[in-house]
C-alpha cells in the first residue's frame, strides 16, 4: 500500500469516526477558545489584503493565444522527443546486436555430436549396401539378430 | 451565469483567492502570484469550467489549489531531479519560509510560523475556516475531503495549533 493510499485509508477510517461524533460540532465554530485563533487568522489577512495584486483579467485575455500555442508547441515537443527516444533505442539494439561471420556458420554445419556412434545400430553397414546377384557374401561375420536375447530364459 | 457577471464575481474574490493561493505556495509570493495567474487563465481558456454544483468560492478555491499542486510537482521535479542530478548540490529547505513575506507584523509572523509546523492538510484546513471563514463542510469541498476527515483535520490542528503557540509564547515571555 503506498503513502497515498495510506493517508486516504486513514482519512476515511477518521471520516467513519468523527460524522458520528461531531455531528453537533458548529461549522463555524465560534466557540471562546476559538476566537482567540480566529482573530489571529483574521488580522493575518488583513495584512495579506493590503499586499493583492491588482486583478487584471483583460490582460491575461491577450495572453490566452500564446498560452494555447505554448501548450500546442509543449506537446508537439513531448511527442517528438518521444519518438526520438524510440528511434535511438531502437537503432542502438540493432547495432548491438553481433553479426555471424561465414566461417562461424560452416562450423555449425559442419558440427558433430560428440554421442553420434551410439546411434550407429550393428549390422547398419550390411542394411546400407545393396548385394549383387551372383557375388558372394560372407554373412557368418554379421551377428545373428536372436543372438543377442539367446541367454533370455522364456 | 454570464461571462460579465462571472468575472465580475471572480474580481470580488481576487484578495481572497490570493489570500488561499499564498497558502497554498507557503507564502511565497512570487509562486503565488504565478499560482493564480494559471487558474485564471484556465477559466479563461475553459480548461477549468464552473458546472455550479457548488459555490464560486469553493470551485475557484478548488482550482487553484489544483494548479498550485501542479506547479509543486513541477518545482520538486525540476529542484531535486534535474537540480541534484547536474549540479550535485544539496536540495534547498522545502519548509515553507513564512520570513518571505517580509511586511507580516511580529504577530503575523508568529502564526505563520507556528501554522507552518502543522501538516498541510490541517493548515489548508485551519486557514479555509478561519481566514478564509468558509464552513469545515466547505472546505471539506475545497479539498475534495469528506466532512469527517476536514473536522478531523480541524480539531487537531486547532489543538497542536494552540500547543505550539503557547510554547512560542513561553518562551518569548521567559527571554
Amino acid at each position: 500500500m503506498t503513502g497515498n493510499e495510506n493517508d486516504k485509508e486513514t482519512d476515511r477510517r477518521d471520516g467513519e469516526l468523527n460524522n458520528g461524533e461531531l455531528n453537533n460540532h458548529d461549522e463555524r465554530n465560534n466557540s471562546d477558545d476559538d476566537k482567540d485563533l480566529r482573530a489571529r487568522f483574521m488580522a493575518l489577512r488583513m495584512e495579506e489584503e493590503t499586499q493583492t495584486p491588482e486583478f487584471t483579467l483583460s490582460s491575461m485575455r491577450r495572453q490566452l493565444p500564446a498560452r494555447r500555442l505554448a501548450t500546442v508547441f509543449a506537446r508537439f515537443g513531448v511527442v517528438a522527443v518521444s519518438l526520438a527516444a524510440i528511434l535511438v533505442t531502437v537503432l542502438w539494439l540493432k547495432s548491438g546486436t553481433p553479426r555471424r561471420q561465414p566461417s562461424q556458420v560452416a562450423s555449425v554445419i559442419a558440427w558433430r555430436s560428440p554421442t553420434d556412434f551410439l546411434l550407429e545400430t550393428p549390422g547398419q553397414g550390411l542394411l546400407q549396401t545393396v548385394p549383387a546377384i551372383g557375388e558372394w557374401h560372407d554373412y557368418s561375420k554379421v551377428a545373428e539378430p536372436g543372438a543377442m536375447h539367446s541367454k533370455v530364459k522364456k | 451565469m454570464k461571462q460579465t457577471d462571472f468575472q465580475g464575481e471572480l474580481g470580488r474574490l481576487h484578495p481572497a483567492s490570493f489570500g488561499w493561493a499564498l497558502w497554498c505556495c507557503d507564502h511565497r509570493r512570487e509562486e503565488a502570484e504565478e499560482v493564480l495567474q494559471t487558474a485564471y487563465l484556465k477559466v479563461l481558456d475553459g480548461a477549468a469550467s464552473f458546472d455550479g454544483k457548488s459555490s464560486l468560492r469553493t470551485w475557484f478555491f478548488g482550482v487553484i489549489r489544483h494548479t498550485a499542486r501542479e506547479q509543486r510537482r513541477r518545482r520538486w521535479v525540476r529542484d531535486e531531479l534535474l537540480g541534484r542530478w547536474l549540479a550535485m548540490q544539496p536540495n534547498p529547505p522545502s519548509t515553507p519560509t513564512p520570513e518571505t513575506s517580509a511586511s507580516a507584523s511580529e504577530t503575523g509572523r508568529a502564526l505563520l510560523q507556528s501554522v507552518a509546523k502543522l501538516p498541510r492538510r490541517q493548515r489548508e484546513v485551519l486557514h479555509l475556516v478561519f481566514y478564509q471563514d468558509l464552513t469545515v463542510e466547505e472546505a471539506s469541498r475545497v479539498l475534495t475531503i469528506s466532512l469527517g476527515t476536514a473536522r478531523t483535520h480541524f480539531e487537531r490542528g486547532k489543538r497542536r495549533l494552540r500547543d505550539i503557540l503557547s510554547q512560542t509564547e513561553d518562551k518569548h515571555d521567559r527571554q
